[in-house]
């Protein structure tokens, strides 16, 4: 499948069904959006590294990604007991060109607005997907989110990004 | 300079009560400052950080900013961010490379050794005995153990060695011989916390983990399961941990008798490896006594200083309510690739904003700091074995990281606890710089 015959809209319409289900931290929904090959991927300090010699916010795998929804679901990580409320907007949505048997990288900025015991945070972030047509519809394989912030102490990420 | 305070109003340790004001009292907080931060031993960085001439990384000492960098002849340096001329600042980024400081005020420019070495329009501007040499930039006063240096703003007669202490020195040791060269590189980056609590909640708290962090079980079960590969298996608690005062309000929760605890090695050629090299820098027992404690000695160092393998925990306090953890990958010089990809993976998958540890330990910092804002009744209570803490002579532990002498108790007692607070009301109440 080429971008030819991929719709943009259904590109955009994955990306806020994405951001829905972070949003209302609907754990397992989120989950089933990704391929098992996984990579998600929050940079710390700086935007880009060989993330084999520098740490991250985030590097998780497919294990790494279901330990960390089982997590969220046990109902003891006291750290989103209360959850998080979420709302994010995601604009300057960019297509790279696609060639032949790869997924589909797509670039967008989003603003997050997340609310937890009172205190209400923003978060800005430039955001890079890789999206691939399976036979379900589209799943990612790739997320990587450059946080404006990402080299400021950050109080609570324990929400999906 | 604040007044000393009186902290027998504030602590009744003999008792295990401990009053709330040691922890939300922002007149307390600005005596630690002064009496904890700007006096004493305070940890800034680690030589690795800095590799090359010209070098430097930004660092604070309570409410003061110092450069500590690398010379063009490679001589380590502390130094006040602070002009001579009238005190603007003459760094502003994090870490970098610089040959010289300039002050963008005027233009007064200092060689990274310190010298003033420019300043604009100088002739005819001072008076004749105007020495440029008399002006470098402020060095702070600075002590190195393997690498981690320390600065100290105060003129107390007690020199590095002596704050750490025996136990501390060798939990030092511990931690860097987890390299077959002694030597560990903290160039990997660092994920930062910010904590709406009091500083002084730094953990070794070993009564907390079955209860606070008990999401990560049902996680760990999977993975024990082998249904899902990862490294990150963990000795339990009760199969020999120990709460021990390391002395000089430092402290540990002492998991060195445990087996395999730390990164536990896979059945791996590179492993193999790993323990060959060890081997041969240590002798068979040695290296394998440092590979079965992880390198880990799990120590909590006064004032802002953990090493708890594979990272390096660096305190930063903002206000009574408010302090940074800073987390450092520690990667060890000489060691196979994959052991210390491990290391940066098991750190990530712990620690920091999003890890699955760190956040929860947020919360009950902060859940604290909320409920001590309750004045009715103003204690706590942190009596937990207080008649079981019993000098230990560390048999079990071989040479050369043995803490004959310190005290221990069972893993859930508030041994560690009470030493922090027994050194933070003796420094908090001194009158003196002699410490």
């Amino acid at each position: 499948m080429t971008i030819a015959a991929l719709d943009l809209r259904e590109i955009e319409s994955f990306l806020y069904r994405e951001a829905r289900l972070a949003d209302e931290n609907r754990y397992d929904e989120w989950l089933a959006l990704w391929t098992t090959d996984a990579t998600y991927w929050v940079p710390a300090n700086d935007d880009d590294y060989d993330p084999r010699q520098h740490v991250s916010i985030i590097y998780d795998g497919w294990d790494r990604l279901q330990d960390r929804i089982d997590r969220l679901k046990s109902g003891a990580a006291w750290s989103q007991e209360p959850r998080s409320r979420m709302r994010r907007l995601i604009s300057n949505i960019e297509i790279e060109p696609q060639r032949a048997g790869e997924d589909i990288a797509v670039r967008s900025n989003f603003v997050l607005g997340e609310l937890r015991r009172g205190l209400q945070t923003a978060y800005f972030a430039h955001q890079l997907h890789r999206l691939r047509l399976c036979d379900d519809g589209l799943r990612m394989s790739f997320k990587k989110v450059l946080l404006l912030n990402n080299d400021e102490p950050l109080h609570n990420l324990s929400f999906l990004v | 300079m604040s007044q000393p305070v009186d902290v027998r109003r504030l602590l009744r340790l003999e008792e295990g009560l401990v009053h709330s004001d040691v922890y939300t009292s922002p007149e307390i907080f600005e005596l630690e400052m002064d009496k904890l931060f700007h006096e004493g031993w305070v940890y800034i960085g680690h030589d690795s950080e800095i590799p090359s001439p010209g070098d430097y990384v930004l660092r604070p000492i309570g409410r003061q900013s110092v450069i500590m960098n690398r010379d063009s002849d490679g001589k380590l340096h502390l130094f006040m961010n602070r002009c001579r001329h009238r005190a603007n600042s003459v760094c502003q980024y994090d870490r970098g490379n610089a040959a010289e400081f300039q002050c963008s005020y005027h233009g007064w420019t200092y060689r990274n050794s310190g010298e003033l070495i420019a300043l604009p329009y100088k002739d005819g501007a001072y008076s004749k005995d105007f020495d440029m040499k008399a002006l470098p930039l402020v060095a702070v006063r600075m002590e190195t153990y393997r690498g981690f240096i320390w600065g100290n703003l105060g003129s107390g007669r007690e020199n590095l060695r002596e704050h750490l202490g025996p136990a501390g020195l060798k939990s030092i040791d511990l931690f860097c011989d987890a390299s077959p060269e002694g030597e560990v590189i903290l160039r990997q980056g660092c994920n930062k916390t910010r904590i709406f609590a009091n500083w002084k909640f730094q953990g070794g708290d070993g009564y907390h983990t079955p209860v606070t962090h008990q999401a990560n079980f049902a996680v760990m079960r999977a993975r024990r399961n082998g249904e899902r590969r990862n490294s990150l298996v963990r000795g339990r608690m009760e199969d020999g941990w120990i709460s021990r005062d390391l002395g000089n309000g430092h402290y540990c929760l002492d998991s060195r008798r445990v087996l395999g605890h730390g990164v536990r090695l896979p059945d791996a050629p590179w492993a193999r490896t790993y323990r060959a090299t060890m081997v041969k820098s240590y002798g068979e027992e040695r290296a394998d006594y440092i590979i079965k404690t992880g390198g880990n000695p799990h120590a909590i160092l006064m004032p802002n200083l953990q090493l708890l393998s594979p990272d390096v925990r660096v305190i930063r306090p903002h206000a009574v309510d408010e302090f940074d953890v800073f987390f450092y990958c520690a990667f060890l010089k000489g060691v196979p690739d994959e052991l210390n990809e491990m290391r940066l993976r098991d750190t990530e998958d712990r620690m920091g904003p999003a890890g699955s540890i760190n956040p929860d330990d947020v919360d009950m910092f902060e859940r604290n700091q909320f409920g001590m804002q309750q004045v009715v009744d103003p204690w706590k209570f942190m009596a937990r074995g207080i008649d079981r803490e019993a000098i230990d002579d560390d048999a079990d532990t071989p040479e050369p990281y043995r803490m004959p002498g310190t005290h221990i108790g069972h893993y859930s007692d508030e041994v560690t606890q009470r030493a922090q607070l027994r050194w933070w009301a003796d420094r908090i109440s001194s009158h003196d710089s002699a410490k």
